[in-house]
C-alpha cells in the first residue's frame, strides 16, 4: 500500500458519499426528470438504489478477498501479470478520463454561473491544482476534509430544501406512474452511472481501519446518496413541475435562486455555487488519489506522488481534449457515459470477481 | 595528601588557568589558588565582589566569599552568612568541615557543596555566593539571591473581566509557584531543562502525571535536548525549534501568560513549558479550536459563553474573508447583492478612481501600518496615532475621494473582528492570509476564494501539533468533544477530557452532577 494513512468507517462512508453526490446532486435531477417525468423520484429512489447496492456488493466482496491491497495491486494476481498490467493501466487511464469529465463539468458550471470571460483552461488548472494538493497530502487529509465539507454540504442542501418547501405543489407529482414502469426504469439510466461511483471502494478499502465495518460504509453510502438525491429531485419537481424542470440543466441552482423571503433572504444560489466548487475539488481529489495510486501500482514505483502529478496533468489534458467544447461534452454525458460507467463500475469488477471466485484467488496471508 | 593534591592542581593550573576548560577539574584546597582562578575566569567582571575574612579566634582559618553584587541581597548576606561565620569561636574536635558549616552554621534554605569548577562557575554566574575556606577542597554555594523581578502583574495581553487577574512574570520560580498554587498535587511534574550554551536559560516542562500521554513528554524533552544554540531570550525562539511543520504559516504552539490557562491545559492532558525571563509560557499540543477559546468562556454563564463562541467564530471568518468578499462582489458578482444595496454601493464608489482591489489593499495596508505603529509608538504619542488614524481610515479619506464609505466599513469590521481572536499568533496568521485571499478574489472572484479556502482546509487537515491533528475535534470528528467547540456546554456536562489528549484518564468528573433541588424525602417534607 503506497499511502500509509488509515481512515475509519464513517470517514470512508462520507468520502464515498461525497464522491457520489458532489456533482451529481445538482446535475442528475434534470436528467432524470427529462427521462421519467414526475415519476423520476421513484427511479432515483428504487432503481438507482438497487443498482448502487449491486455495485457496492460486487466491489465490496472483491475488496474483502484482498483486504490489504488496492484493486490495481491484486488485479495482476488474478488475471496474470501481463494482462493484469494492461488492465490496471487502462483502469488508471479511465480514472483520469473520468477526472477529466468531472473537471470539465466543474468548470462549465463556474463558467456559466460566475466567470463567463475566464478561459476554461485556467479554471481547469486551478481546480486541478487544488485537487492535486489534496490528493498529494494523502487519504487521511482527504477524509478529514470530507467530514467538514459533508457537514456544510448537508446544512446547505437542507437550507435550500426547507426554504422552498412552502412552494412545493403536490399536484406536480400526480398522476403517479402514468406511463407504467418503463419510464421509471429508463429514468435511472443516467443517474445510476453516478450512483455506481461507490466502486471507488476498490481503491480505498485497504485504508479502512476496522474492516468489519466495511459493509456499513458501502451500503450506507448508497442509502445516504439515494436519500439526498431523491429529496432534492422531489423538491425540484414539487416546485417547478416536471415540464419546466426538465428544460433546465442546473435545476438546483435555479431552485436556490428562486428563494426570496422577506426581500432579505435571497440569492441563496451562492450557497449552491460554494458547495459545488468545494465539492468538485474534493471529488477530483478523491479520483486523483485513486488514479495516482492506480498509476503508481501499474508502474511499480514506491512513491505515488510523481504518478499523481502525471495523472493531474493527463486529466487536465483529457478535460480539454475530450470535453473541450459543449458538443463533445453533451454527446459524452448523453450517449456514452451511462454504458461507459456501467462497464467500469459493475461489469469489469464483476468479471474480476467471478474470475477470482473461479480461480479461488485470495490475498495471501491477509486476514 | 594535601600536598600531593596541591601539586597536581598547580601543574594543571599552569595549563588551564586562563581557559574555560576547567569544567571537570576539582577545586584546589588552597585559598590563594582558588581566588586566583576565580578572578581569572571572571575577568573582566567588575560586579563580582570578593570579601576575605577569618573564621575562628583560637585557630583562625582564612576564608573568602564571592558574590555578584547586583544579584545579591545584602540583608541576607549580612545576617545569615557573614554574622554566623564571623561569630564562630571554636571548631569541633575534627577541625573545620563543610558538613559542620552547612549543618550548624549557615541558617539558609538552600546551601550546596561544590567540588568541581564547573559547579562553581555555573552557580556563581547565576547569582549564588561562593564560600572558599583555606584547606578545604570543597566550596559552599549559598543562595543569597535578590529577586529583581517585578511583582505579579495583570496579564496584559489576555485580559478577562471575570476570572483570576494574576499573570506570569519573568521569574521562573515565581511562575512555577503560581502554577503550584493552582494544582495542589504531587502529580504535578516539573522537569527542569536548560537551553542555550551561554544563556543556560531554564525551561521547565510541566505536566500532570497520569493524565498526560508519556510519549508526549519524551517527545518534547527530546526535541528540546536536540537544540544546540548559543542562547534564547524568549519563548518564541524555542517555539520555532519545536514545531511540527517548520514552514507553516500557522502556529501549532499556543503561548499564554495566564497561570489559570496553563493549569486548565494541564488538566486536559497537555504539557506546558515555563521559561525564565519571559512571562509567556507555551502550551503543547494545541489545536485550532483551542486558539479560539478564551479563558473567560469557562468563567461566565454557559449560555453567554456559547453565544460569544459563535460570535467569535463568525468574527474569525469575517476577519479572514470580509475584504476578499467585498472585492469579489464589487468586481465580479454584482448580481449577488440585493438591488438596493448594490445601487448604494455603486453610488458610493462613483468618485473612487481605483478598482476594488487597489482600494482594499490601500486601506488594509494603511490599517496594518497604523496598527504596527501603534504598537511601537511610545505611550506618550498615543493620541497622535488615534487622530491620524481616524483621518487615514475614516471620513477624510472618503471625502478626499480615495476610498468609498463601504470600504471603510469593511476594513473597520475586519479590524474589529481580527481583535476578537483570543490567540495573537492565529490572528497574525489570518492577517497574512487575508491578503492572499484578496489577491485571489481580485483575479478569480468567489471561485478564487472558494478554491483557496478548500486548499487551506486541506492544509489545516494535514497539520499536526505534536501528533494531534490541528483541526481536531472537527476533523477528524470526535462527537463527544464537540461540546466545547462552537458552543460551551455546562461544566457538569463536560465529564470527559478531550479524547485525543486525555485518553489515559478520560473521565474528569463523576457523571450526572446536574444540580437540582434535593428529592422531597431529603428535604424532610411530607409526601
Amino acid at each position: 500500500m503506497l499511502d500509509k494513512g488509515r481512515i475509519n468507517s464513517i470517514q470512508l462512508l462520507l468520502l464515498l458519499v461525497m464522491a457520489e453526490l458532489a456533482t451529481s446532486l445538482f446535475t442528475v435531477p434534470s436528467r432524470a426528470i427529462m427521462a421519467a417525468g414526475p415519476d423520476s423520484w421513484i427511479s432515483l429512489l428504487v432503481v438507482t438504489g438497487l443498482y448502487g447496492l449491486l455495485v457496492a456488493w460486487v466491489t465490496l466482496t472483491l475488496s474483502q478477498r484482498f483486504p490489504t491491497r488496492v484493486f490495481t495491486e491484486y488485479l495482476p494476481d488474478i488475471v496474470g501479470r501481463v494482462p493484469g498490467k494492461i488492465l490496471t493501466a487502462i483502469f488508471a487511464i479511465l480514472l483520469m478520463h473520468i477526472s477529466g469529465g468531472i473537471l470539465s463539468q466543474g468548470s462549465a458550471f463556474v463558467h456559466i454561473a460566475f466567470l463567463r470571460e475566464t478561459p476554461s483552461l485556467l479554471l481547469d488548472m486551478v481546480f486541478m491544482g487544488a485537487a492535486f494538493y489534496g490528493a498529494y497530502l494523502g487519504i487521511e487529509v482527504i477524509a478529514r476534509h470530507t467530514v467538514l465539507l459533508f457537514a456544510f454540504f448537508t446544512v446547505s442542501v437542507l437550507v435550500v430544501v426547507l426554504l422552498v418547501l412552502p412552494d412545493v405543489n403536490i399536484d406536480n407529482f400526480l398522476p403517479v406512474l402514468e406511463n407504467g414502469y418503463m419510464p421509471v426504469i429508463l429514468g435511472a439510466k443516467d443517474a445510476s452511472a453516478w450512483r455506481g461511483e461507490v466502486f471507488l471502494i476498490l481503491m480505498f478499502y485497504p485504508y479502512l481501519n476496522l474492516k468489519q465495518e466495511a459493509s456499513k460504509a458501502a451500503y450506507g453510502t448508497i442509502i445516504i446518496a439515494v436519500v439526498f438525491s431523491t429529496l432534492i429531485t422531489m423538491t425540484v419537481i414539487g416546485v417547478f413541475g416536471s415540464e419546466v424542470a426538465s428544460t433546465q440543466l442546473y435545476t438546483v441552482f435555479k431552485l436556490a435562486r428562486y428563494i426570496s423571503i422577506a426581500q432579505f433572504i435571497e440569492r441563496i444560489d451562492i450557497l449552491i455555487v460554494i458547495i459545488w466548487i468545494a465539492g468538485v475539488i474534493l471529488k477530483l481529489a478523491i479520483f486523483q488519489h485513486a488514479a495516482g495510486i492506480a498509476a503508481a501500482t501499474t508502474l511499480g514505483v514506491k512513491n505515488y506522488r510523481w504518478p499523481l502529478l502525471g495523472s493531474a496533468i493527463i486529466s487536465t489534458a483529457m478535460a480539454l481534449i475530450f470535453f473541450g467544447n459543449q458538443a463533445q461534452f453533451d454527446y459524452f454525458f448523453d450517449k456514452i457515459w451511462p454504458l461507459y460507467a456501467y462497464s467500469i463500475e459493475l461489469f469489469f469488477p464483476a468479471l474480476i470477481l467471478i474470475l477470482a471466485l473461479l480461480l479461488n484467488k485470495k490475498g495471501v496471508n491477509e486476514s | 595528601m594535601r600536598k600531593l593534591s596541591r601539586k597536581t592542581q598547580t601543574s594543571e593550573m599552569d595549563v588551564d588557568l586562563n581557559s574555560y576548560q576547567l569544567e571537570n577539574k576539582p577545586i584546589s584546597a588552597s585559598l590563594k589558588e582558588n581566588i586566583a582562578i576565580v578572578q581569572n575566569i571572571f575577568n573582566p567582571c567588575d560586579d563580582l565582589h570578593l570579601r576575605e575574612f577569618v573564621i575562628g579566634q583560637e585557630h583562625p582559618v582564612s576564608a573568602a566569599i564571592f558574590f555578584i553584587d547586583p544579584a545579591t541581597n545584602y540583608d541576607i548576606l549580612q545576617r545569615d552568612v557573614m554574622e554566623p561565620l564571623l561569630s564562630i569561636m571554636d571548631f569541633p574536635p575534627e577541625g573545620i568541615t563543610i558538613n559542620w558549616l552547612m549543618k550548624e552554621k549557615l541558617p539558609m534554605g538552600k546551601v550546596l557543596a561544590g567540588q568541581q569548577w564547573s559547579d562553581v562557575i555555573k552557580n556563581i554566574s547565576s547569582g549564588l555566593a561562593g564560600l572558599f575556606i583555606d584547606g578545604l577542597n570543597t566550596m559552599v554555594l549559598i543562595s543569597v539571591f535578590e529577586n529583581n523581578s517585578r511583582s505579579i502583574p495583570e496579564p496584559s495581553s489576555e485580559t478577562v473581566t471575570r476570572g483570576p487577574q494574576d499573570g506570569f512574570t519573568e521569574d521562573i520560580r515565581r511562575n512555577t509557584a503560581l502554577l503550584r498554587k493552582r494544582l495542589h498535587t504531587p502529580r504535578l511534574a516539573i522537569k527542569q531543562l536548560e537551553v542555550g550554551e551561554i544563556t543556560r536559560t531554564r525551561v521547565n516542562l510541566v505536566y500532570l502525571k497520569g493524565i498526560i500521554n508519556e510519549n508526549l513528554v519524551t517527545e518534547i524533552e527530546e526535541r528540546i535536548n536536540r537544540i544546540k544554540i548559543d542562547g534564547i531570550v524568549s519563548d518564541g525562539q524555542l517555539e520555532e525549534f519545536l514545531r511540527d511543520s517548520p514552514w507553516s504559516l500557522i502556529s501549532t504552539v499556543n503561548s499564554t501568560e495566564r497561570p489559570d490557562v496553563l493549569a486548565a491545559a494541564l488538566l486536559e492532558g497537555r504539557a506546558g513549558l515555563i521559561f525564565d525571563n519571559t512571562p509567556f509560557c507555551l502550551i503543547i499540543p494545541v489545536t485550532m479550536v483551542n486558539l479560539l477559546q478564551s479563558p473567560e468562556d469557562y468563567y461566565d454563564n454557559y449560555w453567554f459563553s456559547s453565544f460569544i463562541r459563535l460570535l467569535r467564530w463568525s468574527a474569525f471568518f469575517t476577519s479572514l474573508l470580509a475584504p476578499a468578499l467585498y472585492i469579489a462582489v464589487t468586481t465580479f458578482h454584482q448580481e449577488l447583492l440585493p438591488t438596493q444595496l448594490l445601487l448604494s454601493i455603486i453610488i458610493s464608489r462613483e468618485k473612487v478612481p481605483f478598482p476594488g482591489l487597489v482600494e482594499a489593499l490601500v486601506m488594509e495596508m494603511s490599517f496594518e501600518i497604523l496598527r504596527e505603529a501603534g504598537v511601537r509608538l511610545p505611550r506618550a504619542f498615543g493620541q497622535t496615532i488615534s487622530i491620524v488614524g481616524a483621518i487615514v481610515i475614516g471620513q477624510a479619506a472618503v471625502s478626499a475621494g480615495l476610498v468609498s464609505p463601504a470600504m471603510v466599513v469593511v476594513v473597520s469590521l475586519t479590524a474589529i473582528s481580527s481583535f476578537s481572536t483570543p490567540s495573537l499568533s492565529l490572528a497574525n496568521s489570518v492577517r497574512i492570509l487575508r491578503f492572499i485571499f484578496m489577491l485571489l478574489a481580485a483575479s478569480l472572484g468567489l471561485f478564487g476564494i472558494m478554491v483557496l479556502l478548500s486548499v487551506l482546509v486541506f492544509y489545516l487537515c494535514s497539520v499536526r501539533s505534536f501528533g494531534i491533528p490541528y483541526l481536531s475535534p472537527l476533523a477528524p470528528v470526535s462527537f463527544s468533544d464537540l461540546k466545547d467547540v462552537f458552543i460551551r456546554v455546562p461544566v457538569w456536562m463536560m465529564d470527559k477530557r478531550p479524547r485525543l489528549m486525555g485518553r489515559n484518564d478520560l473521565l474528569r468528573q463523576a457523571s450526572g452532577q446536574k444540580p437540582g433541588p434535593p428529592p422531597p424525602e431529603e428535604r424532610g417534607e411530607e409526601k
